[in-house]
């Protein structure tokens, strides 16, 4: 630790071997591996280039950023579709013989169960007015872990506890258990199933043709993850029911197939009827001992909590069921992390290095009280990091080069703010918010002004 | 391993100068803006002189926007923090008041240029929270970025070793001092910043020095681990500053700090801004209504028979 700390503290006098290092980590901390770039022309030799000590420099980082844009992009732009929200999930986690095969270390079963555990946690994170329940697939039957649930740590602490394998796969099984708990459930949810597949063979008692039918006429969409190779039954069974069908090529890109899971699908039509649903709002209860009382189904004398607005009922957390009136039980921040899903931050545009030469600024187009470092720079508006290559100067000179951030440079279409690019992914994939137009005049803000207005109303009252 | 090595920490502190926050100061007898940052100044160099590796970032936010008015020279690039060593002095405070009055006259020439508009109008906090969060975001990817780099030439297995680096980061916290009232219509972007920084374990402090209680720090004190506190003395603000927000996060598991007293998470229904503890949510937009209602009114999907679902 107190060599890293070392480093660390050497890295400002950074020489360029080290730089290169860096490059190579932030590709890692990507989760990216060199197979996974797109070698669509075969003179990727011709992009390394040589500095003027003779080493070479990793190729240019821009294509593997731009690929990444891409995909946020396309998340963007469709984010204006309507989504199922309120979703009831299945998981099927296949712990067959062939979760037990090693070619992931340290076995399948345990990256599997590790990527389910924070599929699970980023879930609830996304969709905190959803529940999950938990399947097994072993010796050739579906067990049920846990029911249908909006607890994450329960799901996880269950999951933690089996991880035994063994026996055949059954799909069949597993598509009647869940089609069958998910028959219950209101109809304004949307009924989905995630299977994470091992093996390449089910094990089936009947036909499991009309067990996809049952799906279907239930409005059931299922979704398989697969590990080994892509099966033709579940390629069947997702296009008849809408689900996606996709197969890991590694651990990170297992990991990255599951968290697109996360986010709410578009809903298709007809899936599922909308409607207003019926949700109190209770008020948190003091910590203090003497404000005690009987909490949940369990009957644990505890203080705190939250009182059923309905049927005064305490229960311990939020969001629930009322255990006494079933009514269900959210805070007004629960339905606030799902407004990002319906007033998305519009993509950025790239700007060409070209047109950032003439521009300098906070953010290439405020004149800003800026602090004394970047004071006749480009620099993003988000994380003040100097932008681009800048013209004259120092010019090709090692500081210089260091000094620009690496990578590509986006504007946002509204505020006409510059970003860089970490800035640009953070604010599309965690933020949800442009700082940029967070301080536009209001007669600028048409794009935002219908988030606004909900906003107004959705705010709870001050004071 | 799971604190950090030397228990510094990165502390990014929110300042808010917008006219009516200054106006307020004003009438609040023993606190003034000079005052104010006198004593924040006191805070700052107390801060640092706390621990050598202590990270200090300093913020204001006014009408017009947001702007960084001070950072540490670690908080930057390696180039540019070079360069920055080599242009500024060598007293920390003096450019920490030299940037802070610099904004507070920039939002006054912004609010003269724009003749007054700006006259009552408050911060954008929303617009201020974030943009901290981007910066926040950046240290921590550039030390994930050095940490991984670190692991990777010091020959350990390279698995891992961005979690590791994750887990190791220094702890970071955003200390708001604010005294203009909420703004209702930056509620979605607030929230979502409060989400972000719960996510990356950002903590978010807030005193808040206005008149009434802000619901937005209460809810970001709350939802990130963070402290809200209002003073019930604003002039001692320095004694507030010195016992309750100076200690880091693990050192407050010790001490007796003063609470979150009451959040207020009851929310208020889009037709007719009533505050209700019992709603109707619309499925598809959750949108909150008070009244069971033929069609949403937001999205505008028509519920079938308009009948609410338990």
């Amino acid at each position: 630790m107190a060599g890293r700390a070392a480093t660390l503290a050497e890295g400002r006098g950074m020489d360029l071997d080290e730089e290169d290092e860096e490059l190579r980590a932030d590709e890692e901390a990507r989760g990216q591996t060199a197979f996974e770039r797109e070698y669509e022309d075969d003179h990727s030799w011709e992009e390394l280039e040589e500095d003027e000590f003779g080493n070479l420099r990793a190729p240019d980082q821009a294509e593997e950023q731009r690929a990444r844009r891409r995909r946020l992009m396309s998340a963007a732009a469709s984010a204006r579709i309507r989504r199922g929200m309120v979703r009831y999930v299945e998981v099927v986690l296949d712990l067959s013989r062939a979760a037990a095969l090693a070619d992931m270390r340290p076995l399948r079963a345990a990256v599997m169960s590790g990527v389910l555990q924070q599929f699970v946690r980023t879930f609830f994170d996304e969709n905190p007015l959803s529940q999950l329940g938990l399947v097994i697939l072993r010796n050739g039957v579906a067990e049920r872990l846990t029911e249908l649930s909006s607890s994450p740590e329960a799901h996880i602490a269950k999951l933690r506890q089996n991880l035994d394998t063994g026996g055949d796969a059954s799909l069949q099984n597993a598509l009647d258990l869940c089609v069958d708990a998910l028959k219950s459930i209101p109809p304004y949810g949307h009924r989905e199933v995630l299977i994470m597949l091992a093996a390449l063979s089910t094990c089936d008692p009947g036909d499991i043709n009309a067990s996809i039918k049952a799906a279907k006429r239930q409005r059931v969409r299922v979704s398989v993850v697969g590990l080994a190779a892509e099966v033709y039954v579940c390629r069947r069974m997702t296009e008849q029911t809408g689900g996606t069908y996709t197969v890991a090529t590694g651990e990170g890109h297992l990991q990255e197939l599951m968290l697109s899971h996360a986010v709410p699908p578009p809903a298709a039509p007809g899936t599922s009827s909308v409607s207003l649903v019926r949700m109190g709002f209770p008020c948190k209860n003091p910590e203090a001992p003497g404000a005690a009382a009987f909490c949940g189904e369990a009957c644990l004398l505890r203080p705190g909590g939250y009182t059923c607005p309905k049927c005064k009922a305490r229960v311990a957390e939020l969001p629930s069921l009322c255990h006494v009136c079933g009514l269900s039980l959210v805070a007004s921040p629960h339905l606030a992390r799902s407004y990002h899903h319906l007033f998305p931050v519009p993509a950025f545009a790239e700007v060409p290095a070209a047109e950032l030469l003439g521009v300098t600024g906070c953010g290439g187009n405020q004149p800003d009280f800026a602090p004394a470092f970047v004071t006749g720079r480009t620099y993003c508006y988000g994380c003040y990091t100097p932008l681009g290559q800048q013209a004259g100067g120092a010019g090709r000179s090692r500081g210089a080069a260091s000094l620009a951030a690496a990578g590509i440079v986006s504007r946002c279409p509204d505020c006409r703010h510059l970003y860089c690019f970490e800035c640009d992914s953070y604010i599309h994939e965690h933020l949800h918010t442009c700082p940029g137009c967070e301080c536009l005049p209001p007669h600028l803000a048409t794009a935002t002004a219908a988030a606004a207005a909900a906003a107004a109303a959705a705010a709870p009252a001050v004071g | 391993m799971a604190e950090f090595a030397d228990d510094s920490s990165l502390l990014a502190i929110l300042l808010d100068v917008s006219p009516s926050a200054v106006v307020h100061l004003a009438s609040t007898p023993g606190l003034s803006l000079q005052t104010l940052l006198e004593q924040l100044l006191i805070f700052v160099n107390a801060f640092s002189l706390l621990n050598d590796g202590n990270r200090l970032a300093v913020f204001t936010a006014g009408p017009s926007g947001c702007q960084l008015a001070y950072c540490s020279s670690s908080c930057l690039p390696p180039a540019a923090a070079a360069e920055a060593a080599a242009e500024r002095g060598t007293a920390p405070s003096a450019e920490v008041l030299k940037g802070l009055w610099q904004a507070i006259a920039g939002t006054a020439a912004a609010e003269k240029a724009g003749g007054g508009t700006f006259a009552g109008t408050s911060c954008q906090f929303s617009s201020a929270l974030s943009r901290m969060l981007c910066f926040i975001n950046s240290l921590q990817c550039r030390a994930a970025a050095a940490a991984a780099g670190a692991e990777l030439s010091g020959g350990a297995g390279p698995s891992g070793g961005a979690s590791a680096a994750v887990r190791k980061q220094q702890p970071m916290r955003l200390l708001c001092l604010t005294a203009a009232p909420d703004v209702p219509s930056q509620y979605i972007a607030v929230m979502n910043s409060i989400f972000s920084a719960q996510r990356s374990g950002v903590l978010i402090d807030a005193c808040q020095l206005g008149v009434g209680d802000s619901s937005f720090l209460q809810q970001a004190a709350h939802l990130t681990g963070g402290i809200y506190l209002k003073p019930d003395k604003p002039q001692a603000l320095l004694q507030y500053l010195n016992s309750v927000f100076s200690l880091d996060a693990s050192t407050r598991q010790y001490l007796r700090l003063p609470g979150n007293t009451r959040v207020d998470f009851r929310a208020s229904c889009f037709c007719h801004k009533r505050q209700i503890d019992l709603g109707f949510v619309c499925s598809a937009c959750l949108s909150i209504f008070c009244e069971q209602l033929p069609a949403c009114l937001t999205c505008g999907t028509d519920f079938q028979g308009g009948q609410g679902k338990k």
